[in-house]
């Protein structure tokens, strides 16, 4: 029996090893193609190459770190979602960091937002979400006008994503159109603070690059992979690619098109890689006035700067920071969800979930 | 007085209880060895800082650290490493005081209690310093004389422990000049020491400036000068120095000192060894193998040039309250003889006291391990049995034992286990410290682990005189330091110059 298992394990095994051996050497092929074929192409929005040499600066700016910790609790009647937003806000001199700053606090203690409304399995994850968000961008909007930072970076996207948009019959459609409402009041206060917003997208899905690149190399359109599986044979540490518009046509985003065009017009993207043994990290960027090359090399550098100094994990050091100051533990929310049960002074049977208090 | 706010308690997995508490320090800094207080359901609790630890979550992860410090831009430039760095005590929970006295903690104090510096009231209390005391040093980080009671102190002996060079006889230097100076209103006793070295012969010396004079309360014996009065030894304390006696040779022995002894009452005046020898050779009810194993023995006992006609000094004499007696054994080489020196004085200073005769008195023993050894035949331990019935008997007597040793393991475990009392100061060797483990019930395992960190100085009382292990550092002593407290160079120096003295001076007498 157990030698029959470890036969159908070995097999599975060298299976998967031979498709992401192929996989990944198509892909390499695929690459060296690319690049050789697009050597003098003048790509994207920004018109640049394929392949753009980025720079370690010694930077001298201030630079705010948005990020949060959340944890839900999902009760019979009540969601509580917890989150913790924090911006880390760094100040460099001479390529070292000179100040580090907090805001609102060191260790804020998470905010606990519950809705008794009954919701949709779906509308349940998004609601989740969009609140998070909510409060993240809320915090970077306070934190650019307190602190006048040079760079504002935020941890993911620099838009929401497909996921959290509600159907149009949804509970929680308001909710999303706050945060629409909130992501445009803070690309308008960025660009009047003359801050730089820029996301950082840790595991990137996107395949909008892979897309312009089809219409250079027929061969990729029918190739099925996310943009950093192939830029992982194009980009070495300390290169970006061009630059390129978030969407192929904003109107049919489902999110860009909810936003004013004069922000949905101006939201780009590049991939850069900051070390030897990591992928190429995406970047988002709003650019409302500069010419683009030039902004997308201007973070670049700024980007690379605070990402290159770890072999095998490049973010920048800011977001870094702000993760770890808002990762949430299990038992501070317990702490919460504890007082709150000796309020009600309820069994936990009419308010817990039952496949969340299994006894064995 | 003001409490000093230090820190937090938190909660961990093995935290609070009974036995641990840990506390994130907030404010100043904590020593390990410093002692805090907090506010418990039952009273005021005191503990007792174990162990201070840093953590910090960027150089949590060793592949990370290297990572950063290799690219040449260092974590300390990048992130705000300092923010991270906090400070967690461990501590030990010693007593709770409560209303009715001092309570073994059996409830831990809850997460988030208050943790202040322990105030010196308490300490005082918690570990029954006497302002009459014998005052030993200061407690280290706190504001606070360590005075202990004498009699908890040594009344049921003391052992005082440590590796060569860490400060034993200094100690026992404190030790003594607390004796010297206490008022009679205090309660005197003597002090014996039975000084291998020449360590203590200093206190018999002129002080020198800076230094406090004990020479008028010192009498200072050279070993060599020692004298065992024949007619004051019985068979019993002969057999323990004569290897091997038989019966019917102690029978013989004993019947012959008995005739001497009465010879001596009647006029004839007191006899030495040779005299005993001459009575065993012209005996002639004594078997002539007896005689002359006898003879063999006493004439081996003669060349140790150690009997004669009388105590020398006399035990009464030497024997004073407020008093010292340095026996200075370093002019002799034989052991054996200095066993036997140690072994015939402690009998006379134990049966004089138990006859009330000679004040109550502590013997201090140093190299304690050469006169009562562990591992050792009855023949090569001369001394041993006197000081395990001192040991097992004195403190009803107002005997006292001070044994001094840098090698516990070769000591008497029956002998160093009735030392209620042990003051230990650094020690390193595993052999030695599982040794004192074994003999010392008060002692538990976080107080043997610093044992091996202690500075030169630095001490660990543990058993009678305190209730729960005390570290502290000893106080300077007031008295001349010993020669041998010199520097390799000074002794270097002070060699040349006493050959050239020698040589100038016999230049100037040709």
């Amino acid at each position: 029996m157990q030698s029959d298992f470890r036969n159908f394990s070995m097999q599975t095994i060298e299976e998967a090893a031979r498709l992401i051996k192929e996989g990944s050497e198509k892909r390499k092929a695929l690459a060296e193609k690319i690049v050789r074929s697009l050597k003098d192409a003048s790509l994207g929005e920004s018109k640049e190459g394929l392949v753009i040499p980025v720079e370690s600066i010694k930077l001298n700016s201030t630079i705010a770190g948005i990020d949060s910790g959340f944890m839900s609790e999902s009760m019979l009647n009540v969601e509580i979602v917890f989150v913790r937003a924090i911006a880390a806000i760094f100040s460099y001199e001479n390529g070292k960091l000179s100040k580090a700053s907090y805001w609102p606090e060191l260790a804020p203690y998470p905010e606990a937002i519950i809705t008794t409304r009954a919701m949709q399995n779906e509308d349940v994850s998004t609601h989740r979400s969009l609140q998070r968000l909510l409060k993240e961008v809320k915090l970077a909007i306070d934190v650019i006008e307190r602190f006048k930072p040079n760079y504002c970076l935020l941890d993911g996207s620099i838009i929401p994503q497909h996921a959290d948009k509600p159907r149009n019959n949804s509970k929680v459609k308001p909710l999303y159109r706050d945060v629409i409402g909130a992501f445009e009041n803070l690309f308008e206060i960025s660009h009047k603070n003359n801050c730089t917003l820029v996301a950082c997208v840790e595991d990137s899905r996107g395949t909008r690059l892979k897309e312009i690149l089809s219409e250079h190399a027929n061969e990729l359109k029918e190739m099925e992979c996310y943009d950093i599986s192939l830029l992982n044979y194009i980009l070495s540490k300390g290169e970006r690619t061009f630059a390129f518009s978030y969407a192929k046509d904003i109107n049919e985003h489902p999110i860009l098109k909810d936003f004013d065009k004069k922000f949905s017009s101006s939201i780009y993207a590049f991939y850069l890689r900051a070390s030897n043994y990591d992928v190429p990290l995406r970047v988002e960027f709003l650019s409302l006035s500069k010419k683009l090359s030039e902004k997308a090399s201007e973070i670049a550098n700024v980007i690379y700067s605070l990402s290159n100094a770890h072999r095998e994990y490049s973010y920048p050091s800011v977001l870094i920071e702000a993760d770890l100051r808002a990762r949430l533990k299990p038992n501070e929310v317990e702490v919460i969800r504890n007082k709150l049960f000796n309020k009600l002074q309820l069994s936990t049977g009419f308010i817990i979930k039952r496949r969340s208090r299994r006894p064995f | 007085m003001e409490k000093t706010y230090v820190g937090t308690v938190i909660s961990t997995i093995n935290s609070p209880s009974p036995s641990s508490v840990d506390f994130v320090v907030t404010n100043e800094t904590v020593h390990r060895g410093q002692f805090v207080e907090m506010e418990h359901e039952h009273g005021i609790m005191l503990a007792l800082i174990t162990n201070v630890v840093k953590t910090n979550k960027y150089f949590e992860r060793a592949d990370s650290v290297k990572e950063f410090e290799a690219s040449g831009k260092a974590i300390l430039e990048q992130f705000p490493t300092a923010e991270w760095e906090y400070i967690v005590a461990n501590t030990r929970p010693l007593g709770i005081f409560t209303e009715s006295g001092i309570k073994r903690p059996s409830v831990p104090p809850s997460p988030g209690t208050k943790v202040y510096l322990a105030r010196e009231s308490l300490l005082k209390k918690f570990y029954g310093f006497d302002d009459n005391g014998v005052y030993l040093g200061r407690l280290e980080f706190h504001d606070l004389d360590v005075k202990l009671n004498m009699t908890k102190l040594l009344k049921k002996h003391l052992a005082v422990l440590s590796i060569s060079g860490a400060g034993k006889s200094h100690t026992v230097a404190c030790i003594i000049e607390e004796l010297l100076e206490r008022k009679k209103e205090q309660g005197r006793i003597a002090c014996i020491v039975f000084d291998p070295h020449g360590e203590y012969s200093s206190f018999a010396e002129p002080a020198k400036q800076g230094y406090v004079d004990y020479s008028d309360k010192t009498l200072l014996i050279q070993g060599k000068q020692i004298r065992i009065g024949v007619p004051n030894l019985n068979v019993g304390m002969l057999a323990g120095i004569i290897p091997g006696i038989s019966l019917a040779q102690r029978r013989e022995l004993s019947r012959i000192l008995s005739e001497l002894k009465k010879e001596m009452r009647s006029g004839n005046g007191p006899f030495d060894l040779s005299k005993l020898k001459d009575a065993i050779a012209s005996d002639s009810e004594i078997k002539t193998n007896t005689k002359s194993a006898l003879l063999a023995w006493l004439s081996e006992l003669e060349s140790l040039h150690l009997f004669g006609k009388t105590d020398l000094p006399s035990i009464r004499d030497i024997v004073m309250p407020g008093k010292l007696a340095v026996i200075d054994l370093s002019d002799i080489i034989d052991l054996r003889k200095k066993q036997i020196i140690v072994s015939y004085f402690a009998h006379k200073l134990f049966n004089e006291r138990r006859k009330q005769r000679i004040a109550p008195f502590l013997l201090v023993v140093e190299e304690a391990h050469q006169f009562t050894p562990e591992k050792a035949s009855e023949e090569q331990a001369v001394s041993r049995e006197i000081l395990r019935t001192i040991a097992r008997e004195g403190r009803k007597f107002g005997a006292s034992l001070c044994l001094i040793s840098q090698r516990p393991v070769q000591l008497d475990t029956t002998t160093l286990s009735q030392c209620n009392t042990k003051l230990i100061l650094r020690i390193t060797n595993p052999y030695d410290l599982d040794h004192i483990a074994k003999s010392a019930e008060a002692i538990d395992k976080r107080s043997l682990d610093m044992i091996t960190s202690l500075q030169v100085g630095e001490a660990l009382l543990i058993g009678e005189a305190v209730g729960y292990p005390l570290f502290f550092k000893v106080r300077q002593r007031k008295s001349m330091p010993s020669k041998h407290e010199m520097t390799l160079e000074e002794a270097a120096i002070q060699f040349e110059e006493s050959v050239a003295k020698k040589n100038s001076e016999s230049k100037a007498y040709l």
